[in-house]
């Protein structure tokens, strides 16, 4: 068996290391903001981006950097920021908490970025939400929309995205003030995502005396939902509202007018995507979705946005790519307000954003984090966004 | 102990001096995969039991610890014991499953890790459901937070050595337990025809490797801070079944280098972009190719090589006496 | 809408039954789970996209071409990863290690090739619903059970009735006396691997203008080899019915007692008929054939 002088070696030698290391290991850990402008002619500022670029949500990664990049890397831009030059370290985080965190130490800790822009999904920026704070580096995250994100007390945490609270709410107050329908089927899948959004819902729901006669959930990633649309539809209501992701979105629209759904269809901002009308083809004419931003808005900023987007990818932006974009303006109009690479100088310039005129309307920070702007409520009429009342 | 062993843990120890905050993250981060492999090493490389649903304890862990030092106030050293306890329970409960072999074992185990997440995620009472788990507290050392990295990671090691020495004591052929788990993974019938136990010890292994993901979970949980049901998936089974087969199943210390390098790989391997992934599956299928017994294989290689240089060099040194040892030399 | 639920129930397991029959013959023939067959059919699903998109061909014929592409996809990673593991003498647990590693890399791969998004496949099947006597049907689960059957059956005959078909069962149920007997164990083990990646091709791009071409469609795989163990690993009849009684049940449980739970019903009831009867449902079908 084992020799126990051995073993006994084998812990002072494992104390004798801790001792050593602990003494050495104390010292607190740099963090130097990164870029540094004191007044310097040309300075370097890191702008970290965690996004999901691999996985299942690689698509909506792609997008959100797309918008990001669209701005940052533009001559107006560079010229705007004089002599900041603004370097973006791009990391994945794949969708998952646990590799987010790993990416935000990297970029917060090795890369040393001044302020750090993501992630896309409500569990990786709660996640990284704890790093950021602990190091006090500015975190923007343009898609999030748990409404947790920006309750933690956290000064350094700020938002692109509506809460979906305000989606749900204004959603369910289209139903019951605009449609006049009182009987509501309601599905959603069963993630953060979709639950945020059913839960906000049916609270409004309730206070307006709207009635959710059948709530039925999903896993993500399923395809077949006959199961439950056969359910909601035997309870009769006169409107059925989803909240899913655009894949699963399509695929219930469809199967649900394969089983002969005749009421009108409602959803979340995933309709907003190309892709939801391009999978859904002829099932989401006449259907409506409450969202954070549409290809039908009509200011000049939003134009001329998707004008730019589609010169450069070739394709139309969805409301990632505007809410990536807008990120970065938010950012572009901090540095420029800031004058510094520094990290606490630049959460206090953002967080000071006034009257700042983007795609997705005119900005401003509320204290907590949020920007406040109106939901946009639309109509699919002809494949097209048409707006069915602004909220 | 060979010093080689010793050399390995003081260097170990000594990561958080040389190492910058995101390195010593990740080496944290895989000291609590080690847990966890190791676990899984009892049951599929000792017991040779495939299991695909280690995730769900890990994930039970993780939460009754975050669960208990949120909602309960318990510190850290009852939260984690506690969890790995209730990892334990439920893979007791595995019992019934262990009548099952091979791809049947692993079918069950993958529906019952599947099971474990819909509970997790519908649940909501108690684990706040799809929302995960926020603002999970650090433990505490007579008063010190383990708050940074640096400081964690001590934490993650002594916990890691522990469970290395006490799932080493079981493999050898010194104890009962790690030749009934041997038996039984060679020849059940065999085993049975000798006296051994097969149920008996499959449950023990079972219990063992959950109470050890249990713990990894609880480690885990207060390390990351946010925990969250998709983590605790078939994915993550998968993850930790791989460290131990890249690893070296069966040995010991395999468990530990597969998950060393596992997690180092997925981090250090970022500068691939999305193609890290796929160079992730590639290599998988070249070391099943080409080194199936995995890097414990390698490194015992390198080290029967190390010996036979010695002994070379042994022989031939002056003064020596020289034996004959036949025409075959070593 | 009892129906109803059971016709989709009906549908989707005809889904998880293609592909498990994918997993049943690799099985039986050579013992080994593939854990890439859920990617295999993704594969062939994106294989049937580029072609139907990038030629004017018909959807029969890319259906065709799409299973022949995929068969070979199959042939080759059995030559060039499979064989060489095997040939070492691995362990078993190690095979299945190489398969997931499979899977990793066609998934990944897909996804670099094919982006991140789900692909539209033309209309093929009607979308308006049919009614029948008062139930409304979707046409979709219509398509799938009617083309579902039809693959099945014409699997059945191939393996009853055609050379081929015997020689392959009596390698897979005895490779030694079959290789005395004359037949070419190592060309039936290829046969093997091309048919069932052409199945899972056929499934796939049965699938795909229903419920659309992604890279990570494959997931469906974990849940079809769940229906090949209900119907008994290696057993082709047992592949069939194992895949519908999941789907079934599935669906009939997510609408009558929880739909959250809905894959959870699923795996209950695998492992309850496990527990109690371990080689599957249908050890007696098997015995007479």
């Amino acid at each position: 068996m084992r020799n126990p002088i051995v073993t006994r070696r084998a812990c002072l030698g494992l104390l004798s290391g801790l001792a050593v290391s602990v003494a050495a290991g104390c010292a607190p850990t740099s963090s130097a903001p990164g870029g540094g402008g004191q007044g310097a002619a040309s300075t370097t500022v890191k702008v970290g981006v965690l996004a999901s670029l691999t996985g299942d949500g690689a698509g909506y990664g792609q997008y959100m950097v797309e918008g990001l990049r669209l701005k940052m890397e533009s001559p107006e831009t560079v010229a705007q920021l004089g002599g900041t030059k603004v370097e973006l370290v791009v990391e994945d985080d794949a969708g998952k908490p646990e590799q987010a965190v790993s990416a935000a130490t990297k970029l917060v800790n090795q890369d040393n970025v001044a302020v750090l822009v993501g992630s896309v999904f409500s569990p990786t920026t709660m996640a990284t939400q704890a790093v950021t704070n602990k190091a006090r580096v500015p975190q923007i995250t343009p898609s999030s929309t748990a409404a947790a994100i920006t309750q933690q007390g956290n000064n350094w945490i700020f938002r692109v995205a509506l809460p979906d609270t305000i989606l749900g709410t204004d959603l369910a107050r289209f139903v019951a003030n605009d449609l006049r329908l009182k009987r509501v089927g309601f599905m959603y899948v069963n993630d953060d995502f979709g639950k945020g959004g059913y839960d906000a819902f049916a609270t409004e729901a309730k206070r307006l005396n709207v009635e959710i006669v059948a709530a039925e959930a999903y896993g993500r990633g399923d395809k077949d939902f006959t199961a439950q649309l056969s359910w909601i539809k035997a309870a009769n209501p006169d409107v059925f509202v989803q909240w899913s992701r655009y894949a699963e979105a399509a695929l219930i629209s469809q199967q649900a007018k394969q089983l002969g759904y005749t009421v009108p269809m409602l959803g979340s901002d995933a309709h907003a995507a190309p892709k939801f009308l391009e999978l859904a083809g002829q099932s989401a004419e006449g259907s409506y979705y409450v969202g954070h931003w549409s290809i039908s808005a009509d200011w000049s900023e939003s134009t001329a946005f998707v004008e730019r987007y589609r010169a450069r990818y070739s394709r139309d932006p969805d409301q990632y790519s505007a809410q990536g974009y807008t990120a970065a303006e938010i950012l572009v109009d901090a540095l420029k307000r800031a004058q510094s690479g520094d990290r606490a100088k630049l959460r206090d310039a953002i967080a000071a954003t006034r009257g700042l005129k983007t795609p997705m309307g005119t900005m401003e920070f509320n204290g907590q984090g949020d920007l406040v702007y109106p939901t946009f409520m639309v109509k699919i009429v002809s494949g097209k966004d048409t707006p069915a009342r602004k909220a | 102990m060979p010093i080689s062993r010793w050399i390995i843990l003081l260097g170990l120890a000594l990561v958080p001096s040389f190492g910058q905050v995101y390195f010593v993250h990740v080496a944290t981060l895989a000291l609590i995969y080690c847990v966890f492999a190791l676990g899984l090493q009892v049951l599929t490389g000792y017991a040779g039991q495939l299991s695909l649903g280690q995730a769900a304890f890990f994930g039970v862990g993780a939460y009754v610890s975050a669960l208990l030092a949120i909602d309960l106030h318990l510190p850290f050293w009852v939260s984690a014991p506690v969890a790995a306890a209730i990892a334990a329970l439920l893979g007791a409960c595995l019992a019934p499953l262990t009548r099952l072999r091979g791809h049947y074992l692993a079918v069950a185990t993958l529906g019952f890790g599947e099971i474990v997440y819909l509970v997790l995620v519908n649940w909501a009472d108690i684990t706040r459901g799809p929302f995960g788990v926020l603002n999970i507290p650090p433990p505490a050392v007579g008063g010190v937070v383990l708050g940074t990295p640096h400081q964690y990671y001590y934490l993650a090691l002594a916990v890691a050595v522990a469970s290395y020495v006490l799932v080493a004591r079981l493999s050898d052929d010194g104890s009962r337990f790690g030749r009934g788990l041997r038996a039984i993974r060679q020849n059940e019938l065999a085993a049975v025809a000798v006296g051994v136990s097969p149920l008996r010890y499959k449950v023990q292994a079972f219990v063992l490797s959950a109470a050890l993901a249990g713990l990894a979970g609880s480690l885990f949980a207060h390390f990351v801070g946010y925990i969250n049901p998709t983590e605790f998936r078939l994915d993550t089974s998968i993850l930790v079944l791989l460290m131990i087969v890249v690893g070296g199943l069966g040995r010991t210390g395999g468990a530990v280098l597969g998950a060393l390098l596992l997690v180092f790989a997925s981090e250090y391997l970022r500068f691939l972009k999305e193609y890290r992934m796929l160079v992730y599956g590639l290599g998988l299928i070249a070391c099943m190719m080409f080194l199936p017994g995995g890097l414990s294989q390698a490194v015992t290689a390198l080290a029967e090589a190390g010996r036979a240089v010695r002994s070379w060099i042994e022989r031939y040194r002056p003064g020596a006496a020289v034996y004959p040892r036949g025409k075959a030399g070593i | 809408m009892l129906a109803e639920q059971l016709l989709g129930g009906f549908a989707i397991g005809c889904v998880y039954s293609l592909i498990a029959l994918g997993y049943t013959m690799l099985i039986r023939a050579i013992g080994l789970v593939n854990f890439a067959q859920g990617e295999v059919m993704m594969v062939g699903a994106l294989i049937g996209w580029t072609l139907l998109t990038s030629f004017p061909l018909p959807y029969p014929l890319v259906l065709v071409l799409a299973m022949a592409l995929t068969a070979l996809l199959g042939v080759l990673i059995d030559r060039l990863v499979y064989r060489p593991v095997q040939r070492r003498g691995a362990p078993t647990m190690n095979v299945i290690i190489t398969t997931i590693g499979v899977s990793i890399a066609l998934r990944n791969a897909a996804q670099l090739i094919w982006g991140s998004e789900p692909l539209r496949y033309p209309t093929v099947f009607a979308t308006e619903p049919i009614a029948i006597g008062g139930l409304t049907v979707a046409p979709q689960n219509v398509s799938i059970l009617l083309v579902g059957l039809a693959f099945m059956g014409l699997l059945q005959l191939f393996f009853q009735r055609t050379r081929t078909g015997l020689a392959m069962r009596a390698a897979a149920q005895d490779p030694d006396m079959a290789r005395m007997m004359g037949v070419g164990v190592d060309r039936m083990v290829t046969y093997t691997y091309a048919i069932s990646a052409a199945l899972g091709a056929a499934g796939g791009v049965l699938l795909a203008p229903i419920f659309f071409a992604s890279f990570d469609m494959g997931y469906i795989g974990v849940k079809s080899f769940a229906a090949a163990t209900i119907g008994g690993l290696g057993n082709v009849p047992g592949a069939m019915v194992g895949g519908i009684v999941l789907g079934v049940v599935e669906t009939l449980g997510a609408a009558f007692i929880s739909s959250a739970y809905k894959d959870a019903l699923g795996y209950g009831i695998m492992i309850a008929l496990l527990l109690f009867v371990p080689s599957g449902l249908f050890v007696r079908a098997q015995r007479r054939s």
